[in-house]
């Protein structure tokens, strides 16, 4: 392919959506045409002021569009994630958004839905969708504007897993909070990579790692320290290790590297009426009589993970 | 050492057998009655079965027919490829002797007459036991501990994730996890999967004397083996290591030596309402609910253990005859 990704980046940023949004900006084999919010690890509203207070730290031009504040189905009310601020700190980064200059400028008039359709219009080759939350604004895109379906080349998701989740027994936390959305998604017809828990769960950072990011990262390096030890304080409280498990980064990791994970055929669908399964990512991997709708990510080499990160903490020192 | 007594609860398909080699072979055991259920094959086929194999264990516990069908589910057919068919090649027509007691009242009545000493070995979908539960409510104070080979804890045998026992009856599966038993330990197949006979151990099969009444089966499991590994859906899903894959005798290894198993105390549940999922058993491994562990999930044993007491049950058939 000449020149670089075209990429849209749809987050609810907490932490390890920080980490995502750094590298997407770092890579030269990137390109990130706009950057859409939701709910998520915290409301749609502190999502987007997040977004827009990261992108000022990196120093990168990008606009930033709300979008939506709950899942598609069932109450609209606002939402965020209760185990999100848990893991993420109140106000998404860490507890330390507050020490990160008020933002510059505001978001766009347009909404998420929107101006991700204006973007791929525009965009003269096909946009690669990344997805870092509930999947509520690209799922209300595909289903609002179908002809532009075949200028997406494809989603890079983070969600769902194949045996087990994190939020429920059988349930992933991007997944969780909209399962209706990801079955909209996943039955679009659209290239889709999955990664799911059991490669991302892989994609952690140990304190030599993250001292190493201080050491080379500048002041970006410094607050992506900062901002992860509450992170991995929670982290460890959940699992008993201390690590900071920075699932987002991995199909940007993907996009930038494909080598960085391994990644099968499978056909995925979610279950929308379970007792216990509902919102569960059900992953026939062996496709023995149908055929796969996604590639589902189960590998994951943590060394490359981990080198691709400092290398781009050196870009923006 | 007093015999455990014991009561077997099965559907009596091919798999069942070896375990009723081992339960029998390793000495362990006072087998109070087995009970048959559908599943593999029907309640009264299984009954038959049984009774074969009976003949050739020399065991002489009352064979009682059980659950034709399920609590409340109805699916379409069995689900599974392994049935009975081997036992059902070498064995001709069997006489199964009418018992008197239903199941569900041979449980309670052996579990109270044994004093709370009682095991409960289960193969097959859990409709006798819960039946037993539902009929009899202080069943689980009598019963020492449950051993239960069914679920899974990744990939499943009858949709993606629900294994066959679970799959076929869901609500009784769900009933034995609530009824409160002392003890219960789960044997799924992701442990089955791990716990096998290796393509060595399987051909030595052949080599084993005449005199022994279980050679003919075990011949036949070794040719089923290699049959399978000419079944692309069954590589594509089991991988084409040659294994023996023994859900029932791993269940049995469990029963018989706890103290070489290490388990996963989690709670568990089944999924009843899904479309998709509906038997699929769910391990709270995170914690996420407050409920506590209702069941030992076996997790790990060592695979030479294993094959060292299957071989062990099986050589001391040696110089038994077929009564």
């Amino acid at each position: 392919m000449n020149g670089p990704i075209p990429v849209i980046i749809d987050t609810d940023i907490g932490v390890d959506d920080a980490y995502a949004v750094m590298l997407a900006f770092s890579s030269p084999v990137l390109k990130v045409l706009g950057v859409t919010t939701s709910y998520g690890n915290v409301s749609a509203d502190d999502s987007t002021v997040n977004a827009i207070k990261i992108l000022e730290l990196l120093e990168k031009r990008c606009r930033v569009a709300k979008g939506e504040e709950g899942p598609l189905f069932g109450k609209r009310r606002r939402y965020s994630s209760s185990r999100g601020s848990f893991l993420h700190g109140k106000d998404g980064l860490g507890n330390k958004a507050y020490t990160l200059p008020s933002p510059l400028h505001v978001e766009t008039h347009e909404d998420a839905v929107s101006y991700m359709a204006q973007l791929i219009r525009k965009s003269d080759t096909k946009v690669t969708l990344v997805a870092l939350g509930p999947m509520t604004n690209i799922a209300l895109l595909l289903l609002t504007y179908p002809e532009l379906k075949n200028r997406i080349d494809g989603i890079a998701m983070m969600g769902g897993s194949a045996y087990g989740g994190n939020t429920l027994p059988a349930g992933e936390a991007n997944i969780v909070a909209d399962p209706e959305a990801a079955q909209i998604v996943l039955q679009s017809g659209v290239r889709i990579v999955m990664c799911g828990l059991e490669c991302t769960e892989k994609a952690y950072f140990i304190k030599d790692d993250l001292e190493m990011f201080r050491l080379v990262g500048g002041s970006v390096g410094r607050f992506y320290y900062d901002m992860t030890q509450d992170y991995m304080n929670a982290t460890e409280k959940l699992t008993g290790s201390r690590r900071a498990v920075i699932h987002d980064s991995v199909p940007v990791a993907w996009l930038i590297n494909p080598s960085v994970i391994k990644a099968k055929p499978c056909y995925i669908e979610i279950d929308l009426s379970g007792q216990y399964t509902r919102a569960c990512t059900v992953t026939d991997e062996f496709c023995i009589d149908r055929k796969p709708n996604a590639m589902m990510a189960f590998e994951l080499d943590r060394d490359l993970f981990v080198r691709m990160h400092i290398e781009a903490f050196r870009r923006y020192r | 050492m007093a015999k455990r007594p014991i009561i077997i609860d099965t559907d009596a398909g091919n798999g069942f057998a070896h375990a009723a080699m081992l339960i029998s072979g390793c000495g362990l055991f006072d087998v109070k009655g087995i009970c048959t259920v559908s599943g593999s094959v029907s309640a009264v086929q299984a009954a038959s079965c049984c009774a074969w194999l009976e003949k050739l264990t020399g065991l002489e516990a009352p064979v009682v027919t059980g659950s034709d069908k399920a609590l409340i589910v109805r699916r379409d057919g069995s689900c599974r490829s392994d049935s009975g068919g081997i036992m059902e090649k070498l064995m001709g027509p069997v006489q199964v002797p009418a018992s008197a007691e239903h199941p569900w009242d041979l449980i309670y009545r052996t579990a109270v007459e044994s004093e709370g000493e009682l095991e409960l070995f289960c193969t097959g979908p859990l409709t006798n036991i819960a039946t037993a539960v539902l009929r009899h409510r202080d069943l689980p104070q009598y019963i020492k501990r449950v051993t239960i080979a069914a679920g899974s804890s990744r990939v499943g045998d009858s949709t993606v994730y629900a294994e066959f026992n679970v799959y076929s009856d869901p609500h009784a599966f769900k009933c034995v996890l609530d009824a409160g038993f002392r003890r219960v330990d789960l044997v799924d197949l992701e442990f089955a999967r791990t716990v096998c006979l290796d393509a060595q151990t399987s051909v030595r099969f052949h080599d084993l004397p005449d005199s022994n009444p279980w050679k003919p089966f075990l011949e036949e499991a070794d040719r089923e083996r290699v049959k399978k590994l000419g079944d692309p859906a069954y590589i594509k899903r089991e991988g084409n290591s040659g294994e023996l894959r023994l859900h029932d005798a791993a269940a049995a290894f469990v029963l018989a030596i706890p103290a070489a198993v290490t388990s996963s105390d989690v709670y568990t549940m089944v999924e009843l309402r899904s479309e998709m999922n509906s038997g699929r058993t769910l391990f709270d491994f995170r914690k996420r609910f407050t409920d506590d562990p209702n069941v030992k999930l076996a997790v790990y044993t060592s695979r030479e253990m294993f094959t060292d007491f299957y071989m062990r049950c099986v050589h001391a058939f040696d110089r038994r005859a077929v009564s």
